[in-house]
């Protein structure tokens, strides 16, 4: 669809382009542009959250470029050369060959592991510097990748977090939950999740006194339900993708299945607005650990607004962590004054940056792993995602135990 | 020896590329669509000469992909031995699919399910055993440029390696074509009863022509692994794959021999082409890719190779008496 937007953006384009061909030598002795590539799955299976993560490196770059460019570089450009992976492992690894190829300084995206265990992997042969937007497969990092850096939490590091803010919680307001019933989609990310947390739930003082493994395509999860309501949970952790994390919440309803509380862990729906929209009400109440944004950050809600003006989208994480890596990248250009590929990579090596809008300093260790990541708490309340813990960053006090689903209607 | 003539000039260009290209890209397409042509030949043999339509090749490529980076994470065996293991287990596990359904006359739309199921059974046991990395996969461990272990830093080895081993098995089909077991297939194919009447055992050729098949697409899983070196239960034995491994020869022409390799060029340069030229819209060149796609199935329906034969006339299936 082209919008209006799109629209002037392309004659400008063509202008640009038209006087380019027209003065060459002085648009380029102004000017010049570096150019980074990004892969994502604009296509097939993840075309949704690729699209997020392609429309926040856009809103960064435009930002980066309209507020004069990479300044150590004579404000050069950044010009951003977008291919689409398709979802697909094979054509993650050509978009990196056409990177190499036309010389782009360093690559962003992929969105998801398993396409970032590709590309990681072609950043590293061809040694261009790779900086992740969302994929949290800890498998990624553990190899040791020199020119891989990711800025946010790990699966691992996320679900290990938000067990401890889920103890902390249970400390601070004295609640009597201990068991838990874990349900979880049967593939990599809801598999390994639910086998951290049951190595890690006992340590808080709360037992796994079930684990329920589902299809992630199943049309009906009726019976997954009713094996909660058996187990008289106290609390039910989620970790599942977005059809089925609805799914769930609707059918708890239907058969009022009544808990203490509902966490999931980077649940598929806890921190989407599109869950919100979708079952309305039946979102109220709904925690999730998850990426988010540092609501107390001065620039956050101009960035939010911002974001919203340009796509008419309400506020996703996988844009926010897609946009904060190009600023990584414009932060690392500006160090190395420079665009040769591994001096980029060193001053990628050595970042040091605080005061972002994610709520964690960022830095990385010598496996490309930024330390300091972590996940925040979030509640649905009154259909807003309003960040509950830890203190610092909690915009509002976490109601649980959570009402009844009769007492919402 | 006009045939010949023009198969070497191809030979030495293919060879050349790398030295001529200095595109990684250009490399990394011919590398799949070397890749894509040696898996579509192992489809072949079973679905095109045999003709029984498999629906669920993936089976064999992910006990290919699997079992040789296994060995190497395991066992620190090199894949150039694990990727012939490989074959051996894709060669059993076909032949037990293979008697299953042979033995009970299960054919066309029933023999492509069955196919579908088996690896749809590998895929989910895949997913749920935790020892062979479990819905995680495997990643296999990057040990830097060693050619050893089958890992190469720079891209063009992985090339010719492919490149050499779509042409082993291109000379071993071009054998078979001319063999006894070949025509056995072909005759099984064009009518099994009358075949039967004539004292084939199809039984036992569609068993031969099943381990076959199961050990050149379990090879080219092994080389995936490496090329990739990832590999997880839906790349490995998704249905996905099992229909890229089949379209190409399909394409091409399925029970011929450069049919294949035909379709592999053609996928592969249509799937490129496409790319490139709608790259402002995601999704429309998957659009024209996959109406070009129905309208090679619509109107080439015995592939490329059919639609040039009947084109040749009588001329081409003369020079190949």
């Amino acid at each position: 669809m082209t919008t209006r937007r799109r629209f002037l953006r392309t004659v400008a384009g063509a202008g640009a382009a038209a006087g380019a061909l027209g003065f060459p030598r002085v648009l380029r002795a102004q000017a010049r542009e570096i150019l980074v590539g990004e892969t994502h799955p604009l296509t097939g299976g993840l075309a949704r959250e690729g699209n997020l993560g392609k429309q926040g490196i856009e809103l960064a770059v435009n930002e980066i470029n309209a507020a004069g460019g990479i300044k150590a570089l004579g404000g050069a450009r950044l010009k951003l050369m977008v291919l689409d992976n398709e979802s697909k492992p094979p054509v993650a690894i050509s978009t990196m060959e056409r990177f190499k190829d036309a010389g782009a300084v360093a690559v962003l995206g992929p969105y998801a592991s398993g396409l970032a265990f590709v590309t990681t992997q072609e950043a590293e042969k061809y040694r261009i510097p790779h900086v992740l937007d969302v994929a949290v497969a800890d498998g990624i990092t553990e190899r040791g990748f020199k020119y891989t850096f990711r800025l946010g939490p790990s699966a691992g590091m996320g679900a290990r977090t938000t067990v401890e803010y889920l103890g902390g919680l249970t400390r601070e307001m004295r609640l009597g939950l201990k068991r838990v019933v874990l349900i979880h989609e049967d593939g990599l990310f809801g598999k390994s999740t639910a086998d951290t947390l049951e190595k890690l739930l006992p340590g808080i003082g709360m037992q796994v006194i079930e684990r329920i493994p589902h299809s992630a395509a199943a049309p009906s999860l009726n019976n997954e339900v009713l094996k909660i309501k058996a187990a008289k949970a106290d609390i039910v952790i989620p970790s599942t993708y977005y059809p089925a994390h609805s799914l769930i919440i609707r059918t708890m309803a239907e058969q009022r299945v009544d808990v203490g509380a509902i966490l999931s862990v980077y649940g598929g729906a806890g921190s989407q607005y599109r869950f919100i929209k979708d079952v309305g009400k039946l979102a109220d109440y709904m925690l999730d650990g998850n990426h988010w944004y540092n609501p107390k950050h001065p620039r956050i809600t101009g960035i939010i607004a911002a974001f919203e003006r340009a796509y008419s989208q309400p506020f996703a994480y996988e844009w926010m962590l897609a946009y904060q890596s190009a600023w990584v990248l414009k932060d690392a250009l500006e160090r190395a004054g420079a665009t040769d590929r591994d001096k980029v990579r060193e001053a990628l090596a050595r970042t040091r940056l605080t005061n972002q809008i994610v709520p964690y300093p960022i830095s990385f260790d010598e496996k490309g792993q930024n330390p300091g990541a972590r996940p925040l708490l979030m509640q649905v309340q009154q259909g807003r995602i309003a960040v509950v813990y830890p203190g610092e960053f909690a915009e509002t006090k976490p109601v649980i135990p959570v009402p009844a689903w009769d007492k919402r209607m | 020896m006009r045939r010949t003539a023009a198969g070497l000039g191809l030979l030495v260009a293919a060879a050349a590329a790398p030295l001529l290209v200095r595109s990684e890209y250009v490399i990394g397409t011919l590398t799949l669509m070397c890749f894509f042509a040696f898996v579509g030949q192992g489809w072949n043999i079973l679905g095109g000469y045999a003709g029984q339509f498999s629906f669920g090749h993936a089976l064999f490529f992910g006990i290919g992909a699997y079992t040789s980076s296994l060995c190497f994470l395991k066992a620190g065996l090199t894949p150039w031995v694990g990727m012939w293991l490989g074959a051996a287990a894709a060669v059993l596990v076909g032949l037990v699919t293979g008697h299953l359904s042979f033995r009970y006359g299960l054919r066309g739309a029933y023999f492509a399910l069955v196919m579908l199921a088996v690896a749809e059974i590998f895929r989910v046991a895949a997913t749920n055993w935790d020892y062979v990395g479990g819905s995680f996969g495997i990643l296999v461990p990057l040990q830097g440029h060693a050619p050893r272990l089958f890992q190469f830093g720079d891209k063009r080895h992985f090339y010719y390696v492919i490149l050499a081993m779509l042409l082993a098995v291109t000379w071993g089909v071009a054998r078979l074509e001319r063999s006894r077991l070949g025509y056995q297939m072909i005759a099984i194919r064009e009518n099994e009863a009358a075949a039967d009447a004539l004292g084939i055992d199809p039984y036992r050729v569609k068993l031969a022509a099943m381990a076959l098949s199961a050990a050149i697409t379990a090879l080219g899983g092994a080389f995936y692994a490496q090329y990739f070196s990832y590999v997880d239960p839906t790349i490995g034995f998704g249905p996905g794959n099992s229909i890229e491994i089949l379209l190409r020869p399909i394409i091409g022409g399925a029970g011929t021999l450069w049919g294949p390799l035909l379709g592999a060029v053609l996928l592969g340069l249509l799937g490129e082409s496409t790319r490139g030229l709608v790259r402002s819209y995601a999704g429309l060149h998957l659009m024209l890719y996959g109406v070009i796609l129905m309208g090679a199935v619509v109107f080439l329906p015995r592939g490329v190779m059919g639609a040039l034969r009947s084109l040749g006339g009588g001329a081409g299936e003369r020079a190949r008496a």
